[in-house]
């Protein structure tokens, strides 16, 4: 007799032991527990700096609304040691705001703290302006020259508003870096035809033209950059006319008696002139039916 | 002596001394009677028949019959012996006149018929011989040239009492009537009325009149030309001329420049007479330039002339008299002032007007896209010429204190026609596509920096017409006032505008600025958010309009808005031509007045943060 045999696969049956279970609780416990910790000063942090953030903010609006307060002042006729700081302050919610203002220009050189695009007018006092901030043709610059001075590869033009007797003129000038651009050849209304600079830079620029004002009196230039973005100042033989002022105020916040949170903000503001465009026979987007 | 063949004479001649004549008509060998039979007696007329012999010498020889005693059949010479010769000769007719033979048989003799009376002679004949009118057998008269007559009319003496008078070659001519005369003493007369009522227009000319004549004895005076008459048909006149481009030395042109050789000459040009009741008549210009047409004599007719393109100006060539006409149109008188008068040339010198065109006096021009200015070639010329066109779009202006032009600057592209160049005397040109251009700085933000120092009067919720607005309706604004004024809407500009002195006025609306047509001169500054437009009608020549100050359309910088130039100056001395339909000039005083007024001003503004 053959004996069958009959090999059956053997299974275990195994239980978790209460060890391993308590292992694993453990762990997840202490993993939620570092991520809640992790998360709580991620919170704390988050909001420090959003009350930071914050009081930044209230800084930088507290030192804007003193800019904007003292320019309001100065265009009024006043001085800005007349503003009350400390109710600017409590108004802003600030513990302080500082104002300092200063006039600007009265010295022999003089440059635009920004940047003029193609096309855009910058205009230099060649009078005075008197104590309220108006014209004042009687006094100025009374020199034979200036130098303009710009940067990059910009073209300039100048236009010289004058005074003759009783009637007012203008002279123009045009100064170009770029050869190629002065006498490019390519055809019928090719070519701008300006003037290459005349000097080799000033204030702090690589480019100058002199613009000639004598014979008449100076009321002031219109200066136009052409072709690219361009800072722009002038050089006198004397000391300019005041350009205009500037004023800087600071908003500051303490917290906690210790850190201070401070913003400072500077402005510059020009004497008053004609609105830009005007400085034109025709600006427009185009001329039609001629 | 009755000479058949035209003989004048017979002489009897010895040695060359005449003997005497023979007067009698008599056959050769007849014997002559004389009472004293066959005998020839000197001092005794005799008779002796030439007919048949030839011109040239002839012998005669009167040789003595003694035979018989002296009775007939015998010949004696009473006193010799010696042979006579007889020279027989002939003096051809002449072509003495024909009237008329000169001028214009239209206007001398104005009528469908004219008379004429043509004379010959002939010196040889003293009085004709029986069934003959005249020793001129036969007469004719040539109108024009043998080779193309225009009439031939011929007398011919048939004898035995009859004639011919024949007409040959007329066109559209008739004879009424014809008739001959024959006076003593050697003229033939023969006189024919001709009927030109139905003469061709094409058969005008100037033509020779000839005589011909031929006597009996065959000799002839030939064609004698004895006169020339115009000849037309009293009812039309040629017109024909040329029509020449003056534009290159437009406006200073005289008749001598209505020659190929300075102007050439326009083809295409179509020429048209308007001569009322008379009828109206159109030519064109051929490829020379030529024209050719018949106008109806003493008519008046009003000519036009068109050409396609920009040709629509004429010359000015006063005084020209009647060769040529200075306008574009006008009126002729068909009467020629001087012979032929039959034809008279009208010349035309046409210039280009151009389209109209705008001009800059002093001030910079912006566009943002381009500027397309069709200067003239005729204010080139002008301006070469000595002339006060300037074909530039921006110059200088010395009278007005400015010694530079302004920087007419564009984003694309700056035309100007056929002027010399863009500025005067500078050339200053800029092309950037990166111009600055302001946005939202129109009406809305001009309000408000004017809402605390511009009264509420001055400021206006609705279009508004110049006239209206108060500072403003007497067009002038005076020393030392600044007028601003806002309106929320259109202005039209219904008056002209003055600012004087120290002056100023700023007007800014938020529409358009619409200046009419009849407003020649507006001074200020204005800012529009719309568009600038000069007003004018398309069918009609404008005034040249001048505006001075500032003018800045599509101020609000959407894109909407510019300066629309409806005005054309037309043709003529005062037309596109010669002046810019709009001429802007530039106002400094304006700017420093507004500058000191000081209620639209703004300054320019830098924020920065900086370190604490």
């Amino acid at each position: 007799m053959i004996a069958k045999l009959i090999i059956k696969p053997k299974v275990f049956h195994r239980s978790p032991s209460s060890g391993q279970v308590a292992l694993i609780i453990l762990t997840v416990m202490a993993t939620a527990l570092t991520l809640g910790l992790s998360m709580s000063e991620r919170v704390l942090t988050d909001l420090r700096i959003s009350e930071q953030n914050q009081e930044s903010t209230r800084a930088f609006s507290a030192a804007e609304a003193g800019v904007e307060e003292a320019l309001r002042v100065i265009r009024e006729g006043g001085v800005t040691s007349d503003i009350d700081i400390s109710d600017l302050a409590d108004d802003l919610g600030v513990d302080e705001v500082t104002i300092d203002s200063t006039t600007i220009g009265g010295t022999d050189q003089f440059s635009f703290s920004q940047s003029f695009q193609s096309g855009e007018i910058a205009l230099i006092w060649l009078r005075n302006h008197d104590a309220n901030g108006d014209f004042d043709e009687a006094s100025g610059y009374d020199d034979a020259s200036v130098d303009l001075c710009w940067e990059n590869e910009a073209a300039l033009e100048a236009v010289y508003f004058y005074r003759s007797g009783g009637s007012y003129g203008v002279r123009r000038f045009t100064f170009d870096p770029v050869a190629d651009r002065r006498d490019f050849s390519g055809g019928a209304g090719t070519g701008n035809h300006f003037s290459p600079p005349t000097g080799a830079g000033c204030a702090g620029m690589n480019l100058s033209g002199t613009v000639d004002l004598s014979a008449e009196t100076p009321l002031f230039l219109v200066v136009k950059p052409f072709y690219q973005e361009t800072r722009i100042g002038v050089l006198g033989l004397s000391p300019l006319p005041v350009q205009g002022y500037e004023v800087t105020s600071a908003g500051s916040i303490t917290q906690n008696t210790q850190e201070k949170i401070s913003r400072k903000v500077k402005a510059f503001r020009s004497w008053p002139m004609p609105l830009p465009m005007l400085f034109h026979s025709v600006f427009t987007t185009g001329i039609s039916g001629s | 002596l009755a000479a058949s063949t035209g003989v004048n004479s017979i002489l009897v001649q010895e040695g060359g001394t005449t003997l005497f004549t023979l007067s009698q008509n008599e056959n050769r060998n007849d014997v002559l009677s004389s009472g004293y039979c066959n005998v020839l007696r000197s001092g005794f007329n005799h008779s002796l028949s030439t007919a048949g012999w030839s011109l040239g010498s002839h012998t005669i020889y009167f040789i003595a019959d003694n035979a018989v005693g002296g009775c007939p059949g015998d010949w004696e010479v009473e006193n010799s012996n010696t042979p006579i010769v007889i020279t027989i000769t002939n003096n051809p007719p002449v072509n003495v006149s024909l009237t008329p033979n000169s001028g214009d048989i239209c206007r001398d003799h104005y009528g469908p018929e004219v008379d004429f009376t043509a004379v010959y002679r002939d010196t040889d004949l003293q009085s004709a011989v029986p069934g003959r009118d005249h020793d001129v057998r036969i007469g004719q008269v040539r109108f024009g040239e043998a080779s193309d007559p225009l009439a031939l009319i011929t007398y011919t003496d048939n004898e035995s009492g009859s004639n011919t008078i024949s007409f040959a070659y007329g066109n559209n001519i008739s004879m009424e009537s014809s008739s001959v005369s024959a006076v003593d003493g050697g003229n033939l007369s023969l006189s024919f009325t001709l009927d030109f009522s139905a003469f061709s227009i094409e058969d005008y000319g100037n033509y020779n009149l000839y005589l011909r004549s031929t006597d009996w004895a065959g000799a002839t005076d030939g064609w004698d030309l004895m006169g020339d008459l115009d000849i037309w048909n009293c009812d039309q006149v040629l017109i024909d001329g040329t029509v020449y481009d003056l534009t290159l030395i437009f406006p200073y042109t005289t008749c001598a420049d209505l020659d190929p050789a300075v102007a050439p000459p326009m083809a295409s040009v179509t020429v048209d007479f308007d001569c009322g009741a008379d009828g109206a008549f159109t030519e064109t210009t051929d490829s020379s330039g030529s024209y050719s047409t018949t106008l109806p004599y003493e008519s008046n007719c009003q000519y036009a002339l068109t050409y396609p393109g920009y040709f629509n100006d004429l010359a000015d060539l006063t005084g020209c008299g009647g060769s040529c006409e200075e306008g574009l149109t006008g009126l002729v008188q068909v009467e020629p002032s001087s012979e032929p008068f039959y034809q008279a040339a009208i010349d035309f010198g046409m210039s280009g007007a151009g389209s109209p065109w705008i001009q800059v006096f002093g001030g910079d021009v912006v566009a943002y896209s381009s500027i397309n200015n069709p200067i003239p070639v005729t204010c080139t010329n002008d301006f070469d010429g000595g002339g006060s066109c300037l074909p530039f779009i921006a110059s200088s202006e010395p009278s007005s204190g400015f010694f530079e032009e302004g920087v007419v600057s564009a984003g694309s592209a700056i035309s100007y026609g056929d002027g010399l160049a863009v500025g005067n005397p500078n050339d200053w040109q800029v092309l950037s596509d990166n111009l600055w251009r302001p946005v939202g700085r129109g009406y809305n933000y001009i309000l408000s920096l004017a809402s605390t120092d511009v009264a509420p009067g001055d400021i206006f919720s609705s279009g508004q017409d110049l006239a209206d607005i108060n500072g403003l309706d007497d067009g002038i604004v005076a020393g030392g006032e600044t007028e601003i004024k806002l309106i929320n809407g259109n202005l039209i500009i219904d008056r002209d505008l003055e600012i004087q002195p120290d002056g100023a006025a700023l007007i800014v609306v938020s529409g358009d600025i619409i200046i009419n047509r009849d407003v020649v001169r507006v001074e200020g500054v204005f800012i529009a958010d719309g568009s600038i437009q000069a007003a004018g009608d398309p069918n009609l020549s404008e005034l040249q309009l001048v505006m001075e100050g500032t003018y800045i359309a599509d101020a609000d910088g959407n894109g909407a808005g510019s300066i629309i130039n409806n005005r054309d100056l037309g043709p003529g001395a005062t037309g596109n031509s010669l002046n810019p339909a709009i001429i802007f000039r530039f106002r400094p005083d304006l700017l420093v007045s507004i500058l000191k007024d000081g209620r639209i001003t703004e300054s320019l503004t830098d924020w920065q943060e900086v370190r604490p």
